[in-house]
């Protein structure tokens, strides 16, 4: 992999690179940069054949639905699944908060739902509204001292009355990585829906839903190359064709009464509405820039990056890492804190010398108030990083310190 | 460049900050936090007959911006009216701190603004603005 080549491939780092200092971006997990073929995929639609993908008699409207479902599919090898199983949804929290809808027919007061503490806000927060609305039993699943989850601990807690089990695949406030076949074979146990947040393991590591054994998955497109907007929301066939959408409206419906109304085929009747057409695309191009390199190869090349950075900080003076210290356990982020140092200052500091991190809660309260802290710096690594940017990032934390205890 | 923002006086008040207690006894006490990052100011105040406040402090953790402005704030208000230190906006704050701020940075610097508006607890129904 030739990192320093790839970056060449990405627009934004020319220009917001300043004299002297290179835009250093560490702020993947956030979201992640786009290929120039990516921008040019969508622009290619938006000026040659935009249509809309319910209607198109015309060239154009059967070329947008040829580009839309060749999207759909390059989403479904992407993750080892059928096209039928694949659902464009906005995005990660969007795909979840349906989901949660969904599956309310499903749950009954006294259920069980099970979320864990190092949850994104937005695979915590649906189940518990869920839960609230259903009256059922809301757990919220206790973490590891260094803030990782045992899968153990899920064990020792599911039980009959569990009837899904909702986790992280990684955590994008530490990089811990969840046993995601361990909890799916819980979850199979006691007879849950296993729910996966793939946002940030999606983008860096292969993901197959069949190996997994998960019943529902979710993540975005914005976090692996592609546009903000644009999300997927993968089901198993037997249970998409049983469940009843949760949106509702144009382009889902097989025949409208003024009684009632039935639905069109999986996946069609749970995307109401003109989807996100261009986002699509650009979701199938950043699909097809990540495997002609290998998600196998981002994984180490990401785990080096954040190994290096994680190794350097725990060994600098007045420097806090947190999250599982094993870089097999983690995925391409590094958590810290700067001893009297609030987390917004240093990345403001950092931000003058043209790097870019996320500081604060990252959407994940409960795994804050685990570690006892307010916030955290971040930084996360994606295939476009060197080992130049970890240097950067190195020094100006050093620089950060001087200012504040100078 | 970073000297634009972090000056001396900010890192001052920010490592050594003015009234930062719990008054004992407060007329007024506003609290309020930055959603961005979920800092939560509390402002106490003992304020006279006229709605002049007399003494300003403060309480919460937060960025070298959030905890130098309260620090600043708590000091200036001294002899205010009430209102007059509600109504302050973010060019009252910066000419305080001595520095221009970013859109995003400006909601810690008018954190502790947002606390004396956001009144929890106060002696008289009058002092609420």
């Amino acid at each position: 992999m030739n990192e320093t080549e790839i970056k060449k491939d990405f627009p934004i780092f020319k220009a917001q690179s300043r004299d002297g200092a290179p835009f250093t971006f560490l702020d993947s997990a956030a979201t992640s940069q786009m290929p120039q073929v990516v921008i040019d995929s969508m622009l290619e639609f938006y000026s040659t054949y935009k249509a809309n993908v319910h209607s198109g008699i015309y060239s154009i409207g059967v070329r947008a639905v040829e580009a839309y479902e060749g999207a759909r599919r390059k989403v479904a090898m992407f993750l080892g699944a059928h096209s039928n199983e694949v659902i464009f949804t906005s995005g990660t929290t969007a795909s979840l908060n349906m989901l949660a809808r969904m599956l309310e027919v499903r749950i009954s007061a006294g259920d069980e739902i099970m979320v864990s503490a190092m949850e994104h806000h937005s695979n915590f927060i649906p189940w518990q509204e869920l839960a609230k609305r259903t009256g059922a039993v809301f757990t919220v699943l206790p973490l590891e001292k260094d803030g990782t989850l045992s899968a153990g601990t899920i064990r020792a807690m599911a039980g009959p009355r569990t009837k899904i089990i909702a986790v992280t695949h990684v955590s994008h406030a530490t990089g811990s990585v969840n046993d995601v076949r361990e909890i799916s074979s819980i979850a199979r146990g006691v007879g849950a829906f296993f729910v996966l947040d793939a946002a940030q393991s999606a983008p860096h590591m292969p993901i197959d839903v069949q190996k997994i054994d998960c019943d529902f998955l979710a993540f975005s497109g914005q976090k692996m190359l592609g546009p903000t907007g644009i999300g997927i929301l993968y089901g198993k066939e037997k249970h998409l064709r049983e469940i009843a959408p949760a949106v509702f409206g144009g382009g889902m419906i097989r025949e409208v009464r003024t009684d009632s109304s039935t639905w069109a085929d999986m996946p069609q009747k749970f995307e109401a509405g003109t989807p996100h057409v261009a986002g699509a695309i650009g979701l199938g191009a950043a699909i097809s820039y990540i495997e002609v390199i290998g998600r196998a190869e981002l994984m180490a090349h990401e785990r080096n990056l954040a190994d290096m950075a994680r190794c350097a900080l725990t060994n600098m003076p007045g420097i806090h890492v947190y999250g599982p210290h094993n870089e097999h356990e983690t995925a391409g982020i590094v958590s810290f804190t700067v001893e009297g140092m609030h987390a917004h200052d240093v990345a403001e500091i950092l931000s003058r010398e043209n790097i870019a991190v996320r500081a604060g809660h990252h959407c994940a309260l409960p795994l804050m108030n685990h570690f006892g802290i307010s916030g955290t710096i971040r930084a996360s690594f994606y295939l476009y990083n060197t080992e130049k940017d970890v240097e950067r990032l190195l020094t100006g934390v050093k620089k950060a310190q001087g200012i504040f205890h100078a | 460049m970073e000297d634009e923002l972090y000056k001396e006086n900010v890192l001052h008040h920010y490592r050594n900050p003015r009234n930062k207690y719990a008054l004992a006894g407060a007329d007024i006490v506003g609290k309020d936090t930055n959603a961005l990052c979920g800092d939560e100011i509390t402002i106490y105040a003992h304020v006279n007959g006229d709605k002049v406040i007399t003494t300003m402090s403060f309480m919460g953790d937060g960025c070298a911006i959030s905890q130098a402005a309260s620090s600043l704030l708590t000091e200036y208000a001294t002899g205010k009216r009430m209102e007059e230190i509600q109504k302050m906006t973010q060019k009252d704050m910066e000419r305080l701190l001595g520095i221009s701020l970013s859109m995003v940075r400006a909601r810690c610097a008018l954190l502790p603004i947002q606390a004396f508006q956001h009144i929890i607890m106060h002696t008289h129904r009058e002092y609420h603005a």
